[in-house]
């Protein structure tokens, strides 16, 4: 051996006879060895080439992707503006409550026709060692690894991820959260969507322990609404819901061109639906703040400034700047004051009780609404979830409507409340005197039917101020026809009849103040649309197609009171910003003024005192020696007579009051449904309120034994 | 052998390649650090227990590159048929016991250890094609007909082994090593030209053919990741953007916020270089890269001063697996190639990377201290 390869080197041609000797040195490769280094360098250079372009030529490109991948904007859900009584006891405010939400770009969408059961995917210590089998991914990649906790969760579908999510909630299935998820993914690819909306702190807990299992979830706190006596106020106050999709887009384009800007509004929010909460929705809403956090891929926050022992503190110095600057403060709602009482509200609904109806009582000289009563009621909160429709069926089904705003929406047949208006048409249109006179023989003959009078008997001879305290219908049957419904309707629309007065929530309804126009419009020309005197008995004793609210009449007694002015009721005294200004205040506005000379609506009041406080007034019981009121009872027919007496056939019992009687000061209308007569079911409600009212006075009027408001010749 | 000491001898026998040496440990030494970024816990300061289970593996494994380097070359060519009978067996064994995991077999457990036999089969297939070879110089180069014998013989019975495992990856990469080899022995150009040409022709026909749907997938996102940002793309794209963030002067070490974040799938592993190059910027990455390609420059130097056919070649066969390491995991990281789950040698987490790794370096410093005029010992 040692002789060959000496003679190998002792020759130096290496070409010829030791190529073929099997420790020849390597000459022959050394051609394709140069050829392999200049692969190499090729090589390196492709490779540098390629580094040179990701991190020097678009480095700063990707730098801002892999910042947006671990700085997460995070909102600072701005509170919604509490609401106030008129004395600032708080109706309702904002609690803190937990959403489950879950960014669209962590979690793989399944098509929807894909959705059948399959084969979940392992999850690294959660399923224990069963699941190992998944799609390989590991397995091209190196070995699995089921003890490393810092290891990326399988990013999983949405399916999957319902599937483990469901479990944990107490009363949500797997077809409710991707629902959720579908609709919410209509409106915002980008956006978080909210998967789960106000979990229970005992749910959170769960969700929060299962987290290596949930990737992509986060949770999300955000204000919901916290009524302190729901029931109460619910037809005021309302509630809010979840934004609908279709909602989103109307909102978007109303915005787009505002300060608010096109995202005020984003899926998942919530939006007042109902009441002061739909109709101050402006005011209310705060705009929400954003700030910046640092997390991890499974979602995990890690911090939202420099802290020395964050994950690269060093880098996040560098970007600190930015964290700081990019904070969005959150601009909270504004706060409403009402001008409702509570202890008003309250008596109102506990007096109402079971019954069906509504107490309104406003100020007369300002509009501004102390109590907005309707019972019966319901409890808002049904709402701050998915409605079970069995719930939404028995609300709606209910004979009561307790769904209803009876006092805006609610139109009844105001019944004898009415007469105040034909009182004022025949004044006003100088058709009658205060002492024109009419015998009541208990009815009136149009034709070949009789008008009868409430009062069979018949109320003999009265002038203006014996039909109002008897509610003779034979007076203003006779009234009604000498002028005819068009000048009844005339001075009617002057008190505001006949359309919304502007309250501003809940779609208030304007009713129906008929005309001889008004039927031909509704019937056609024919024979059919021609205004009988017959419609003319029914319609001025507020039957027939006369129809009103009860928030009508009290604006109407309340122009009654105050010598024709018709205020637009108030709900809101003012607008108070986060920082206590004032920013906005309602003042009492007058929509119209009832052209009628001082001393018709003298005489109309007249009348309604001997209503509550003479002989033969047909709310004398409620007569109050400390105070003098006067008022109104209505007894409105649901259905013609002599049909059944069975509860939802009785008669609508009205009664609309002002007080006191000289300088009134506050105006109320009582609606009790079915309540059959409006002396013995509506008038105490009111006169109890007038009492909580004027409580103090009266005490001191009962000490001095004097009556407030009492007119000087009833002395 | 005095007659031999008056051309290129030069003196005191041994000669520790320093150069090989250097280059070795930096590498290991960037690999512990790297590792120690990439496994670091979002928070706090502490070591991760890997980096310790790495750097056991890496004394072990200089070990063993210490004593293969005093072992002479001749007795790697003595045993080389051996090592390459023993490493089929265990291939074999492979299939027939190991348990299996992701629905491939790779895994032999060996007593608390995992013995992977497909990263032994690259060392195997070099010191069999090596010694094969050595032999059988052609003055007029290998052309397709004269490479069947050796390619049945060596090639064939491993690359049906790990095929059926199935680990795809390795079949191809023993492939790039025969290949390698015999571009190194002399595989004619036009050979070469015609294989360029086949392999044109049957990629596309493999993806549709051969391919499963899962390793299409990678295909697909290599050419369009952003296709798939969170699905199959989602390791690319991280990638792209730890990498592309480092932009020149990187973050700092263990500042990477997508590798300390935990953004990047497989960090520790095959995506190890995302982490470096984002912590370490173009600059950093110029310098791994000069010292991997350095290193394997310095390998085929070896080969160069080799002093006989058979060390040249194992030289050659050692560089060219690290040659595929870091070109099919480079490339596949920036981007450049379909996501293959191999290894950067020296730098990813793992105990059969590490000690395969060492061994092929051991030897290749065996080769290099024996080199022309100093085989006398």
């Amino acid at each position: 051996m040692s002789g060959r390869m000496g003679g190998a080197f002792g020759t130096r041609s290496r070409r010829s006879a030791p190529a073929l000797r099997r420790d020849a040195r390597p000459q022959d490769l050394r051609n394709r060895l140069s050829a392999y280094a200049a692969l190499m360098l090729f090589v390196l250079l492709v490779l540098l080439g390629r580094l040179w372009v990701l991190q020097v030529v678009r480095g700063e490109e990707y730098a801002r992707e892999a910042q947006s991948n671990h700085l997460k904007e995070r909102e600072i859900p701005a509170p919604r503006g509490s609401i106030y009584d008129a004395e600032g006891q708080r109706l309702a405010e904002v609690r803190a409550s937990f959403d489950l939400v879950i960014q669209p770009r962590d979690v793989d969408a399944t098509p929807v026709g894909d959705r059948q059961p399959r084969r979940r995917s392992s999850v690294p210590g959660a399923d224990g060692g069963g699941g190992a089998e998944d799609d390989g991914a590991a397995g091209l990649l190196g070995g699995p690894l089921l003890d490393d906790l810092w290891t990326i969760e399988e990013r999983t579908d949405i399916l999957t991820l319902s599937e483990r999510l469901a479990p944990l909630l107490d009363d949500s299935t797997v077809d409710e959260v991707l629902e959720r998820w579908d609709e919410a993914r209509k409106t915002s690819r980008h956006r978080q969507l909210v998967l789960a909306p106000d979990v229970s702190f005992e749910e959170l807990e769960r969700v929060l322990a299962n987290r290596p299992r949930l990737p992509g979830i986060s949770v999300a706190s955000r204000h919901r609404r916290s009524y302190s006596d729901p029931e109460l106020f619910a037809h005021l106050l309302g509630y809010q819901r979840e934004v609908r999709t279709d909602d989103l887009k109307r909102l978007r384009s109303k915005y787009k061109d505002t300060d608010h800007g096109e995202d005020w509004y984003e899926s998942g929010d919530l939006i007042g639906k109902f009441g002061i909460e739909a109709g101050w929705e402006e005011w209310l809403r705060g705009t929400d703040g954003a700030y910046w956090v640092q997390v991890d891929a499974l979602g995990r926050q890690l911090g939202r400034s420099a802290d020395p022992n964050q994950p690269g503190a060093e880098y996040f110095r560098s970007i600190a700047h930015f964290l700081d600057t990019e904070v969005i403060p959150e601009v909270p709602g504004h706060d409403l004051h009402l001008t409702v009482r509570s202890d008003l509200q309250r008596l109102g609904y506990d007096l109402l009780g079971e019954q069906s109806g509504s107490v309104v009582m406003l100020e007369v000289n300002t509009g501004r609404v102390l109590s907005l009563v309707n019972a019966p009621s319901f409890d808002p909160a049904i709402f701050a979830r998915r409605l079970p429709p069995h719930t939404w069926n028995a609300l709606q089904n209910d004979p009561q409507r307790p769904m209803v705003d009876k006092s805006l929406t609610g139109i009844y047949p105001p019944g004898s409340t009415w007469k105040m208006l034909v009182a004022a048409a025949v004044l006003g249109s100088e058709t009658w005197t205060k002492d024109t006179s009419v015998v009541c023989k208990g009815g009136h003959r149009i034709g070949r039917r009789t008008w009868h009078c409430w009062k069979r008997s018949g109320h003999g001879k009265v002038d203006l101020d014996g039909a109002l305290k008897g509610s003779c219908d034979t007076y203003f049957y006779r009234a009604g026809l000498a002028m005819g419904i068009d000048e009844v309707a005339h001075y009617a629309s002057m008190f505001g009849m006949g359309k919304p007065t502007g309250i501003g929530i809940n779609s208030e309804s304007g009713a129906l103040n008929p005309t001889t126009a008004w039927k031909k419009r509704r019937y056609g020309s024919g024979s059919r649309g021609v205004w009988t005197p017959g419609d003319t008995a029914s319609a001025v004793i507020g039957q027939g197609a006369t129809l009103a609210t009860p928030i009508q009449l009290a604006v109407m007694t309340a122009a009654l009171a105050n010598g024709g002015l018709v205020y637009r009721p108030l709900i809101v005294d003012r607008v108070v910003a986060a920082d206590g200004r004032v920013v906005h205040r309602e003042d009492p506005q007058v929509k119209s003024q009832v052209d009628l000379a001082p001393e018709h609506f003298d005489a109309i009041r007249e009348g309604m005192f001997s209503v509550v406080n003479e002989v033969g007034g047909t709310a004398r019981r409620q007569r109050l020696p400390e105070l003098a009121f006067a008022g109104k009872t209505g007894t409105a027919q649901v259905v013609a007579l002599g049909a059944s007496n069975a509860k939802e056939h009785r008669d609508h019992a009205w009664f609309v009051a002002f007080a006191p009687y000289e300088d009134p000061e506050v105006a109320i209308t009582v609606l009790v449904e079915n309540g059959e007569h409006g002396s013995t079911a509506a008038a105490p409600i009111a006169r109890k309120m007038f009492e909580l009212y004027f409580k103090e006075r009266m005490a001191e009027a009962k000490e001095a034994g004097l009556r407030i408001g009492a007119p000087a010749e009833d002395e | 052998m005095g007659d031999a000491g008056n051309i290129e001898v030069r003196t005191g026998g041994r000669h520790w390649d320093w150069p090989m040496l250097l280059t070795t440990m930096a590498l290991l030494v960037i690999g512990l650090a790297t590792l120690a970024a990439a496994t670091a816990a979002p928070i706090g300061d502490e070591i991760s227990a890997r980096v310790v289970k790495q750097a056991l593996f890496m004394g072990v494994g200089l070990v063993v590159m210490v004593v293969f380097a005093f072992v002479d070359a001749r007795v790697f060519e003595q045993v080389a048929y051996v090592v390459y009978g023993v490493v089929l067996v265990l291939l074999l064994a492979v299939l027939l016991f190991a348990p299996e995991v992701n629905g491939s077999q790779r895994w032999l457990p060996l007593g608390g250890f995992r013995l992977q036999p497909s990263e032994l089969a690259k060392i195997a297939l070099v010191l069999a094609a090596a010694r094969w070879f050595s032999t059988r110089p052609r003055e007029d180069g290998w052309g397709l007909k004269e490479l069947v014998q050796p390619a049945a013989m060596f090639l064939l019975p491993m690359a049906a082994l790990t095929f059926m495992e199935p680990d795809l990856g390795t079949t191809l990469f023993l492939c790039f090593i025969f290949a390698g080899i015999s571009f190194v022995v002399g595989l004619r150009w036009r050979t070469m030209a015609i294989l360029v040409v086949i392999g044109t022709i049957a990629a596309p026909l493999a993806y549709q053919f051969v391919l499963t749907d899962y390793q299409r997938g990678r295909v697909d996102t290599l050419f369009a990741p952003e296709q798939a940002p969170k699905g199959k793309g989602y390791q690319a794209i991280q990638g792209r953007w730890a990498i592309g963030s480092g932009e020149v002067w990187g973050k700092g070490w263990r500042q990477g916020t997508q590798g300390r974040l935990k953004f990047l799938p497989e960090q520790h592993t095959d995506f190890i270089f995302s982490v470096y190059a984002e912590e370490r910027g173009f600059v950093g990455s110029m310098v791994l890269l000069f010292l991997y390609f350095g290193q394997m420059l310095l390998g085929l130097l070896v080969a160069w001063n080799a002093r006989d056919r058979f060390s040249s070649l194992l030289a050659a066969g050692i560089v060219t697996v690290l040659f595929c390491h870091v070109c099919i995991n480079l490339g596949g990281v920036l981007g450049l190639l379909p996501i293959t789950g191999v290894t950067l040698p020296l730098l990813s987490y793992g105990g059969s990377s590490i000690l395969t790794t060492l061994v092929g370096i051991g030897m290749l410093l065996s080769v290099s201290m024996r080199r022309m005029g100093s085989e006398r010992l």
